[in-house]
């Protein structure tokens, strides 16, 4: 942070170094005015045409550090693409949570289950908000945990789905295609293919 | 027009930050020079660096004198603006 004296000191010591580097511009033009002088050829045709090329040069000098001190600097440019980094994302993912940032709803039913997998779907959402990559082992670390808890992560789902009822158990689903015996030799199913011959 | 047409209180602050600042610069340019000098001892380069020296002090004289002139119409220019003249 920076107090008002901080300020005019870099002011006074902006001042100071316009001058010199006025001061600086103007040796070359000095150095030639010195060579006459000691060659003896100082006259006031000679002197004065140098003098206005150091003086020029000088004021120069002058104008375009004085541009470079006090004209504002352009700044940095922020990304305009929705990649704009790790931080950001997960400020906005930890800011506003939305249903793509944690899949899972929280149901009534309450289970060991169901706290492990909103656990793992926040972890998840934090993770894919620092990167596609971290995205990619979350969903690879999920899959793991899940079955290494609990075994089959599909057959979990399917218990669930059937205790809140929106499917049915196996053991009732009627088969569709009867199964026959296999025979002694030739494919499967050989005796449904020769009665409908 | 009188005096204090030209000179306000902001002009004349400018005025003093412009004397100390090429006072010092002066004074660094003169400091540098001896140093250098001294360093080579007497010979032609040393002359030549003398030379150089007290050019560049007139140039930076100049260069003060513009701006405190620049300063000086400035505040002028802005009485003239402001409509406000000690002795109209």
């Amino acid at each position: 942070m920076s107090s008002p004296g901080d300020s005019s000191l870099r002011e006074a010591g902006k001042l100071y170094l316009l001058y010199v580097a006025a001061g600086a511009a103007a040796i070359p033009a000095g150095v030639v005015y010195s060579l006459l002088h000691i060659a003896r050829m100082e006259r006031w045709w000679t002197a004065s045409p140098i003098l206005g090329v150091g003086l020029s040069m000088a004021l120069y000098a002058w104008r375009y550090y004085e541009r470079r001190f006090y004209l504002p600097r352009k700044g940095p440019e922020l990304p305009l693409s929705q990649d704009v980094g790790p931080m950001v994302r997960l400020t906005r993912v930890l800011g506003a949570p939305g249903p793509a940032q944690i899949p899972m709803v929280v149901s009534l039913w309450s289970s060991s289950i169901q706290v492990a997998n909103y656990q793992v779907a926040l972890e998840e959402s934090i993770l894919a908000a620092l990167s596609q990559h971290g995205k990619e082992e979350a969903s690879g670390t999920n899959r793991e945990i899940l079955l290494f808890q609990y075994g089959n992560a599909g057959q979990i789902e399917r218990l669930r789905d059937m205790l809140a009822g929106n499917r049915q158990p196996r053991w009732t689903v009627p088969q569709k295609a009867p199964i026959t015996q296999q025979t002694e030799g030739g494919p499967p199913n050989a005796a449904l293919c020769g009665t409908t011959r | 027009m009188a005096w204090q047409d030209w000179f306000g209180p902001e002009n004349l602050k400018a005025l003093a930050k412009h004397t100390v600042h090429c006072s010092a610069a002066i004074l660094s340019f003169v400091w540098l020079s001896w140093l250098v000098r001294r360093a080579l001892g007497p010979g032609l380069l040393s002359t030549i660096i003398e030379g150089t020296e007290k050019f560049v002090l007139v140039v930076v004289l100049l260069v003060f004198l513009v701006h405190v002139g620049l300063d000086l119409f400035r505040e002028l220019a802005r009485n003239v603006k402001s409509g406000r003249f000690v002795a109209a």
